[in-house]
């Protein structure tokens, strides 16, 4: 029996699916995936010179893909670690003090979302395959999440809370900084899908800086759980303890 | 000076090569296609299908419609499963004799084990480099608003099993944002540093997604009826 439109449409697309699939299987990753709009007319182009000047160096565009993947996990171009830290340096002499949690939320909300680079990164996730750029992926995360790890610690200390049992400031960190990746992924897509939440203390709250500190509240507890007031009383002591 | 050496020129072209990478601008992908579905051609989908190229465009017009079709199905897949299994803990009479907080906690489990491997769910990374065209934008957003979509109903309905509502003047819509924000993040970063985001956390050894997804629940929402003073 002859298999509908419809059928058939689904049967190509379920096909595709398995293409896809098997491209980010163990030895399928092409390069090309995420690079592809990377085309040798364009390079050649912007080189000002011609075509057949590149090929005089890679045979094919898949080969100047494959250098090219090179090239950028050995330069730091994409990864932005040192660019992190300096965030809250900077903040930290901006304001005079430690940044809080909500400061801190909103400068890391803004650069990131803004940054190019960081949404080229995130495209190179399709090359997994290549234990370069895992292994590079997964130094920068490193690198990233330990950077961000003592501002998070002292706006723990100063709202007069602590990591609870059976979690740590890593895996505070490490909660934070995914969901810094998964908001700035829908900003990218559209700026309103991630408005600031217009709270009732008048201050400017990302949406990043508001689900952090709903993380915030589920990684820590109170210092003294059982007086009402320890928060109040820590933050007035802060940065003693 | 003399003329650059081939190795000169190899460097000034990979340079220009990473500029376009990383300063890839709005202008230029609204030019762009699904280009980062270059490895799906409409020749091998008809190979495997056993027909001719001309079948397959009997359906599309041309490869990039296909892909475009292919994008699109790429990023249903993985919401059907979820709210499936989600649905089925909210409707079985046992869950619902236990602490209802563990719907939540079962759920994320799921839905974390099922796509932190998949490749078809995280196909959908490599088109963000192609986000600033406005049909791919609007693709991505499309996926994540059936997200919000599905989830929005269920997620009401369990808030109202714990005696909870959200709280103003976060909505429905930013809850959901933020946990489907969270899990792609962990989903990326367990893909690259596994042993940081597969964690159990808290003194209940939740895993790391259901942990946060209960965190932003929590902070996003108030108690209908708030007897006691908050903590």
């Amino acid at each position: 029996m002859r298999r509908s439109k419809e059928q058939r449409r689904t049967d190509y697309l379920d096909i595709g699916a398995g293409l896809v699939a098997e491209s980010a299987g163990p030895g399928g990753a092409e390069p090309g995936f995420a690079l592809a709009h990377v085309k040798l007319a364009d390079v050649a182009d912007r080189a000002g010179v011609t075509k057949g000047a590149l090929y005089h160096i890679w045979p094919s565009q898949e080969a100047f893909w494959n250098d090219l993947l090179a090239y950028l996990m050995d330069g730091q171009q994409l990864f932005g670690a040192e660019k992190l830290a300096s965030i809250g340096a900077d903040l930290a002499a901006a304001v005079g003090t430690a940044p809080t949690l909500r400061e801190f939320g909103n400068a890391l909300f803004d650069t990131l979302s803004h940054d190019p680079s960081f949404f080229a990164r995130v495209s190179l996730f399709s090359y997994l395959d290549d234990d370069r750029v895992r292994a590079e992926l997964d130094r920068s995360f490193r690198d990233s999440v330990q950077r961000i790890i003592p501002v998070l610690e002292t706006s723990i200390g100063s709202m007069g809370r602590r990591i609870i049992d059976g979690a740590t400031s890593w895996d505070f960190a490490v909660a934070v900084a995914a969901l810094l990746d998964g908001l700035c992924l829908q900003y990218r897509i559209d700026p309103a899908r991630t408005p600031d939440v217009p709270l009732a203390d008048g201050v400017r709250w990302s949406l990043f800086a508001a689900a952090a500190l709903a993380l915030l509240q589920g990684y820590t507890q109170p210092l003294d759980d059982g007086a009402a007031h320890a928060a109040d009383a820590a933050a007035a002591t802060a940065g003693s303890g | 000076m003399g003329r650059p050496t081939a190795e000169q020129r190899r460097q000034d072209y990979l340079a220009i090569g990473a500029e376009i990478v990383t300063n890839f601008s709005a202008e230029e992908s609204r030019m762009a296609t699904v280009d980062a579905l270059a490895n799906v051609k409409v020749a091998d989908v008809a190979d495997q299908a056993g027909v001719t190229k001309g079948a397959v465009y009997h359906v599309w017009p041309s490869q990039e419609a296909y892909r475009k079709d292919l994008l699109q199905r790429l990023l249903e897949q993985s919401r059907q499963a979820g709210i499936r299994e989600l649905r089925q803990l909210l409707d079985d009479p046992e869950v619902l004799n236990t602490d209802p907080r563990t719907i939540m906690h079962r759920y994320a489990d799921f839905a974390f084990g099922a796509l932190k491997e998949d490749p078809a769910f995280f196909a959908r990374f490599s088109f963000f480099v192609y986000a600033a065209n406005p049909e791919v934008s609007a693709l991505l957003a499309s996926g994540d608003d059936a997200v919000i979509e599905d989830f929005g109903p269920v997620i009401e309905q369990y808030l109202e099993l714990i005696g909870r509502r959200v709280r103003a003047p976060f909505t429905t819509e930013l809850m959901l944002i933020s946990i489907n924000s969270l899990f792609q993040g962990l989903c990326l970063r367990h893909r690259t540093s596994p042993d940081l985001v597969d964690r159990r956390i808290g003194p209940d050894g939740l895993g790391m997604y259901a942990h946060g997804l209960e965190s932003i629940v929590m902070h996003f929402s108030e108690p209908v009826h708030p007897s006691e003073p908050a903590p």
